[in-house]
């Protein structure tokens, strides 16, 4: 059944619109540097998942997930409100696992429940992207929408709360009410992925893609709007491997897409990723690193006038030019151009061509690097 | 042989003292999320050791285990150090790594004999009394005791050897540097320790709730004491106490015993929370409301002493916080000022403390 291309379509399809959700509530979160906000609230819901299920038996989804959105929105609350930064990182811990533990508590009593059958409350924790087959696409879709017009009206308040909420509550805007905002978003985004993504695996698709954007650019919207691209993808493809390999769990499979593009913007993202650092590294950095080198042999040289000639000791320079490991291979470079020489006991010092290109260069500014 | 109820209660001691020393210092060193995420990577290792030795009994596996761990952690080490924030390392590469070994054992049907969810989520702790060291023939009682207490003497051996280095670097990172103590050796010691220990007491409670066996009873007893000796005890102790009712509950109740443990352990945390002497809430709201108290009362104080010159006393009605309050703090002010006929009097101190509030233009935290 699942290998017909409408059914496959419905499934990739409500998994993207998941997607989109996840990755604009996330976006908040990597502004805010609260990632752990999103497993903490994700693994606060559980309790709420498997709550209502023990105290009506009902296996009504609007019971399950108002318990899951209660106890998400109360859990992401308390994350953002009411705890001071330096216990935050704690707090963060304790409440994802202690919540863990109390819902895995409840799923086993639910296990000796009579109708416990009906509902495969296991599939919670790591998520099946059959439940997309019967998912309400409008509905999701709507929700998307709305998410999305939240963002455009309120763009510069959420930002601006999100960046530094003193700033923005001294500017007028009220940030106590953004900041729930941001939590109940949050909330809603775990509610609409927790059947198909899983508790477990839900945190990692509103954070993840956040991240991965915010390698490619420093501008808030493109971070937003690469962010929602990268979380339907993942969403998409993870659900559809996960739909075509049985016994593959869909949280997971989404888990590698969305982690394998971090993985991949760390490394090739422009200006924030390692090769394009390591590009930089070797071919702006070092021309103002020969200079510096430069003129702290000269400075040396002057400082010894009788000695002239004698040179320095490549352990003294390294100590004097800020400990870098690089100082071998920049002497060396120096030598090359005979702007620099080592004499037999392994001194080096400066040439006479060495202060004639100082001196030329002196008076010119010098680029300015980070 | 005793009987495996009794030892299944062993089990659970040791474990809760095994995992007090590292959730000290990674609370102290703010280390705790990150740890939950590399507590959580150790899955890799611990389906790789299952992959290659069918069990995590023996010490190889263990280490293999924890070696992988190890990798995992010079890996988000040297990816920081290429300026990649660790927020967003620890946002990704634990969740990659633990779905990557998800998938391996959803793939391979000989370890998902040996690791189904339940067991990843869990814990198998019913079992673990099954798994028994013999010595030439004689039972010498279940493995993981034995296991359980070598990470008691590693985790022992790291409080004595990088102990100070850790508690230095937490203070004073540049002094600790200067006298040659490397933060990174000793980060290192302390999460190999915590790695470890999760491994090894990952059959007890399950991949994700060790985190919160580790992190909570430190948590809690940081909240009662500042004193490091007194954590450890207080720590092993609420470790102890919370794992034992949750035993108890477990076996009445047909329950989970891990999940019980935890949710003792979050109970704890909560009434801690509430009533903890110096840091509960209770305690700071009332502080608070002190506070506040307090700076009406000095600022009542410079307002009487602003307006004093006619001699008569002023009555500090023109305050605008509310006439409750305002009662309720000149009521509790008499040490200040007193009633006279038309208004209120400073007293000596109350001339004090105004003089002090007017020139240093400043409330004081607490009245003198």
């Amino acid at each position: 059944m699942l290998f017909e291309s409408n059914t496959l379509f419905q499934v990739a399809l409500s998994a993207a619109l998941i997607g989109c959700i996840c990755g604009m509530s996330g976006s908040i979160l990597t502004l805010k540097n609260a990632v752990s906000a999103a497993y903490a609230v994700s693994f606060a819901s559980l309790p709420g998942l498997v709550l209502p299920f023990l105290l009506i038996s009902t296996v009504k989804h609007w019971a399950l997930l108002s318990g899951v959105a209660f106890f998400g929105t109360a859990a992401a609350l308390q994350l953002l409100f009411f705890i001071n930064k330096k216990n935050r990182d704690a707090f963060t811990a304790l409440i994802m696992t202690l919540s863990f533990g109390f819902g895995m508590l409840l799923l086993s009593a639910a296990e000796h429940y009579p109708g416990a059958a009906q509902i495969d409350l296991h599939r919670f924790l790591i998520g099946d992207a059959a439940v997309n087959i019967t998912a309400d696409i409008r509905l999701l879709g709507y929700t998307a929408i709305s998410v999305f017009a939240l963002f455009i009206l309120f763009w510069k308040e959420i930002i601006a709360v999100a960046f530094d909420p003193e700033f923005a509550r001294s500017s007028g805007i009220p940030a106590k009410f953004f900041e729930a905002l941001a939590a109940i978003l949050l909330a809603v985004s775990v509610l609409t992925g927790l059947e198909a993504i899983g508790v477990i695996f839900i945190g990692t698709l509103i954070t993840v893609p956040s991240i991965a954007a915010r390698q490619w650019t420093n501008d808030t919207g493109a971070v937003f709007i690469l962010a929602i691209g990268f979380a339907a993808i993942a969403g998409c493809a993870g659900s559809v491997a996960a739909a075509l390999l049985p016994g593959l769990p869909t949280g997971a499979a989404v888990t590698l897409f969305v982690c394998s593009f971090a993985l991949i913007s760390f490394l090739i993202a422009p200006s924030h990723g390692i090769l394009w650092r390591e590009f930089r590294k070797k071919h702006i950095l070092r021309e103002p690193d020969n200079t510096k080198l430069l003129k702290l042999l000269r400075s040396l040289s002057a400082q010894q006038e009788p000695l002239q000639g004698k040179g320095h000791s490549i352990s003294l320079i390294n100590a004097l030019f800020g400990g870098d490991d690089e100082v071998d291979s920049i002497l060396l470079e120096l030598k090359v151009k005979g702007l620099a020489a080592d004499n037999e006991q392994g001194f080096w010092y400066i040439t006479r061509d060495g202060e004639e290109y100082i001196d030329t260069v002196r008076h010119k500014p010098s680029k300015k690097v980070r | 042989m005793i009987n495996p109820r009794a030892e299944i209660i062993i089990i659970i001691l040791l474990t809760a003292i095994a995992c007090i020393i590292p959730g000290i210092f990674l609370i102290k060193k703010r280390l705790a999320v990150y740890s939950c995420g590399i507590i959580s990577s150790t899955l890799l290792g611990i389906t790789a050791a299952y992959g290659l030795f069918k069990s995590l009994d023996l010490p190889p596996a263990i280490l293999l285990a924890a070696a992988i761990s190890a990798g995992i952690v010079i890996c988000m080490d040297k990816l920081e150090k290429r300026a990649i924030p660790r927020i967003h390392l620890n946002g990704v590469i634990p969740p990659f790594i633990f779905s990557v070994a998800l998938v391996f054992i959803s793939f391979s049907p000989d370890l998902e004999l040996n690791m189904d969810m339940d067991t990843i989520l869990l814990g198998e702790l019913v079992f673990l009394p099954l798994d028994r060291l013999t010595f030439f023939g004689f039972d010498l009682g279940p493995l993981a005791i034995y296991q359980l207490l070598g990470v008691i003497a590693l985790n022992i051996s790291i409080l004595v050897f990088f102990g100070k280095e850790i508690v230095f670097s937490m203070f004073d990172a540049n002094y600790s540097l200067m006298i040659d103590h490397s933060e990174v050796r000793s980060r290192f010691a302390l999460l190999l320790a915590t790695v470890i220990t999760a491994i090894v007491a990952f059959r007890v409670t399950g991949i994700i709730m060790i985190a919160g066996l580790i992190i909570a009873p430190a948590f809690i007893a940081a909240l009662f004491t500042n004193r490091l000796w007194l954590i450890i005890i207080l720590a092993g102790f609420i470790g102890i106490i919370s794992n034992l009712a949750g035993y108890a509950a477990a076996h009445t109740l047909e329950i989970t015993i891990s999940a019980a443990m935890i949710t003792t352990l979050g109970i704890i945390f909560l009434i801690t929370l509430i009533i903890a002497p110096a840091r509960g809430l209770l305690t700071k709201q009332r502080l608070k409301k002190q506070g506040e108290i307090d700076k009406v009362i000095a600022l009542t104080a410079a307002h009487l002493l602003r307006f004093e010159s006619d001699g008569r006393g002023e009555l500090p009605s023109k305050l605008t916080w509310g006439k409750d309050f305002v009662n309720t703090a000149l009521n509790k002010g008499e040490d200040y000022f007193t009633a006279g006929e038309q208004g209120y009097i400073l007293t000596e101190r109350g001339r004090a403390l105004a003089h002090a509030v007017i020139a240093g233009c400043k409330l004081p935290d607490k009245l003198p």
